[in-house]
């Protein structure tokens, strides 16, 4: 284990030679405020890795940075080979990357159903396909989010008129819909109950191991995030402060005495 | 995901929790609703009433389509825009100026207004749809005010405030089938267009415009396209006015009036709804004639409580109070009202098919 802010975290899935996301030196500053500081941050294909923090630490502003939401000062960003570090987040999204937020964003005047539909991959589809609904492989793809997330009886409720939790699992159908290959989850746990949170593990988990989603879990839920993640990060304010499996964390002392033990 | 659910099973159970296999008379009870008042109106002429009830049912057939296109950019994408009106002017100085300027026939000027309108439209939208909320509508305000400045000045063209004559012989008739039938297309359009990917990606901006970035949609292509699209359909609509009317100038084709109509038409009936325009046009042209028939203009005042009123008690407008009620406790008397005695055994059947009746 590593505790440099240089560092290069280990390749923990299979045999993947390479990462699908390799982000270097990512600094960005609000006025006066260091969010996040020289923070190297890669993922393997088909990883989770962890995202941990006090609050305040820089995990959300990262993860804008990481897809573009929030231009960074500084640093490189390649994702699946590709430099998108001059690329707008819609050209992220495009590529494959999908993400909640940690303020949900859900399209409230739109139903459910329709807010799943949107979540699909736009590569390629011109104003003339645009003007015609969906087509079938889109549809079925949203049916069988939708159906794996147990909300089907959801899907013609405006998504403004839902539960918090439920919003939280449609984010999460928006997300995938794209067939993405790195989805970034914002504190996903959070004012979703227990029962939906075990139901939220179970589907990252699926996805993963059906799909070889790899998935950046930020989360205040550390019961949640020891048991999905393949390694975790953690951070302290805007800079690592540790990088390891959950095992290797548990155990370190600095981030025992700078968040765990707390 | 193969393992977890059979994809065709999937489907197969979506659609029957969410009765998407609706019949077919169900999900086009829209458009047939619209064909058969069409027809309907298509047939008043034949009926002996006279020619100033014709002329009030044409206008209101042409304020249905101004506020349908004004909907467009400002209900369904949320910019909203209170200088839409410059649309409705150029469209009629192109007809005036094709007409009486190059002896054009009139039915050739309508499409070039159109595109003439659509291309002003680009080239403002390029750099005014990068503002949000107030400061796009403001700057449409100001690019409306110029213009009619400038048609104003530019006497050698427009001949300023003296105005156009254009040719007098005028059918009503043919001015009546043709907003009939505008009104028809356009009110079937939005119905598409809200099932289309186009228009839920519009909403979508609406509702959260950097959301839509995050999710891969094109906001900046889809904002320009529908802002030409409206400007197009509104220049159309002000060149056939302007054909109709006989005579512009720049007071009357940039009337501050357009304005304060299309959005409160719109915003009574529902803004980003495919009925709205409709219903508020419609219900706002026979208040407005009712109280300027008993009062003169002190109409303005009885008008003005009663949109003070609607935007209090319904500020989603009367189409959108009905569908998307859960919202105001207006809505929600409504839709208890509606669901008394339908028999509905669990909320959860009622919720949904609230729903579904709201997206139709
Ligand atoms: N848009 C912003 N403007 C100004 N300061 C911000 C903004 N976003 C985040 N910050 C600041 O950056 C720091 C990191 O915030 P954030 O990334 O949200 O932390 P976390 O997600 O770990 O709680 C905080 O001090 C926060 O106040
Ligand atoms: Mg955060």
């Amino acid at each position: 284990m590593t505790t440099s802010a240089t560092s290069t975290p280990p390749l923990t899935k299979g045999q993947q030679d390479h990462y699908i996301l390799e982000a270097r030196g990512i600094t960005k500053s609000f006025g006066g405020v260091r969010a996040v500081r020289e923070v190297d941050f890669c993922v393997a294909p088909g990883e989770i890795v962890g995202l941990v923090g006090p609050n305040g630490s820089g995990k959300s502003t990262l993860l804008g940075c990481l897809s573009r939401d929030i231009p960074a000062d500084r640093g490189t960003i390649e994702f699946n080979g590709e430099d998108i570090g001059g690329l707008r987040t819609m050209q992220v999204a495009r590529r494959g990357m999908g993400r909640t937020f940690q303020n949900v964003r859900l399209f409230p005047e739109l139903t459910v159903w329709e807010n799943a539909l949107l979540g699909r991959q736009w590569k390629g589809v011109g104003l003339g396909k645009l003007l015609r609904p969906p087509d079938a492989a889109t549809r079925q793809r949203a049916g069988d989010l939708i159906d794996l997330m147990e909300i089907p009886h959801l899907t013609h409720l405006y998504a403004g008129n839902i539960s918090g939790g439920q919003m939280r699992l449609v984010e999460l159908v928006m997300a995938m819909m794209s067939s993405p290959t790195l989805v970034l989850l914002d504190e996903a746990t959070s004012g979703v109950n227990p029962t939906l949170i075990e139901s939220l593990k179970h589907y990252v988990k699926v996805l993963n191991d059906e799909e070889n989603v790899a998935f950046i879990v930020v989360e205040h839920n550390i019961g949640f995030i020891f048991s999905i993640a393949d390694r975790i990060v953690v951070l302290d304010d805007g800079q690592q402060l540790a990088n390891g499996t959950p095992h290797e964390i548990s155990e370190n002392k600095e981030v025992i005495d700078a968040y765990l033990g707390a | 995901m193969s393992t977890v659910v059979q994809p065709a099973e999937a489907e197969r159970r979506i659609l029957a929790a969410t009765a998407r296999p609706r019949r077919k008379v169900v999900k086009y009870r829209s458009l047939i609703v619209l064909l058969l008042a069409g027809v309907g109106m298509g047939l008043v002429p034949y009926s002996g009433l006279n020619d100033s009830v014709l002329l009030t049912l044409s206008t209101m057939f042409m304020w249905i389509i101004l506020s349908s296109s004004w909907n467009f950019i400002s209900g369904f994408t949320g910019y909203v825009d209170f200088g839409h009106g410059v649309f409705f002017g150029l469209g009629g100085y192109v007809t005036g100026l094709l007409v009486v300027k190059a002896e054009m026939p009139f039915a050739t000027t309508v499409p070039l207004a159109a595109v003439f309108a659509a291309v002003f439209a680009l080239l403002i939208g390029f750099p005014l749809l990068r503002l949000r909320g107030v400061y796009f509508s403001i700057a449409m305000l100001g690019s409306f005010l110029a213009m009619r400045e400038l048609v104003l000045m530019a006497t050698p063209l427009t001949e300023g405030a003296q105005g156009l004559v254009l040719p007098p012989e005028v059918n009503r008739l043919f001015f009546y089938y043709l907003f009939l039938g505008g009104a028809v297309l356009i009110v079937a359009f939005a119905w598409w267009l809200r099932r289309s990917q186009f228009g839920m990606s519009l909403l979508a901006i609406k509702d959260d415009e950097r959301g839509a970035e995050a999710r891969g949609i094109n906001t900046t292509l889809l904002k320009l396209t529908v802002f030409c699209l409206s400007a197009a359909i509104t220049g159309a609509v002000g060149a056939c006015w302007a054909y109709e009317i006989t005579f512009i100038d720049p007071e009357i084709m940039f009337r501050d009036s357009f304005l304060i109509n299309v959005a409160l038409m719109t915003v009574l009936g529902g803004l980003g709804t495919v009925w709205g325009p409709v219903v508020g046009t419609v219900l706002f042209l026979m208040v407005r004639d009712t109280l300027w028939a008993e009062q003169g203009n002190s109409f303005l005042v009885v008008f003005g409580a009663f949109l003070i009123a609607i935007v209090l008690f319904m500020p989603e407008g009367i189409v959108g109070t009905v569908q998307r009620g859960e919202r105001t406790v207006l809505g929600r008397l409504i839709n208890r009202v509606r669901h008394r005695g339908a028999g509905a055994a669990d909320a959860d059947s009622l919720e949904t098919a609230t729903a579904v009746r709201s997206v139709q």
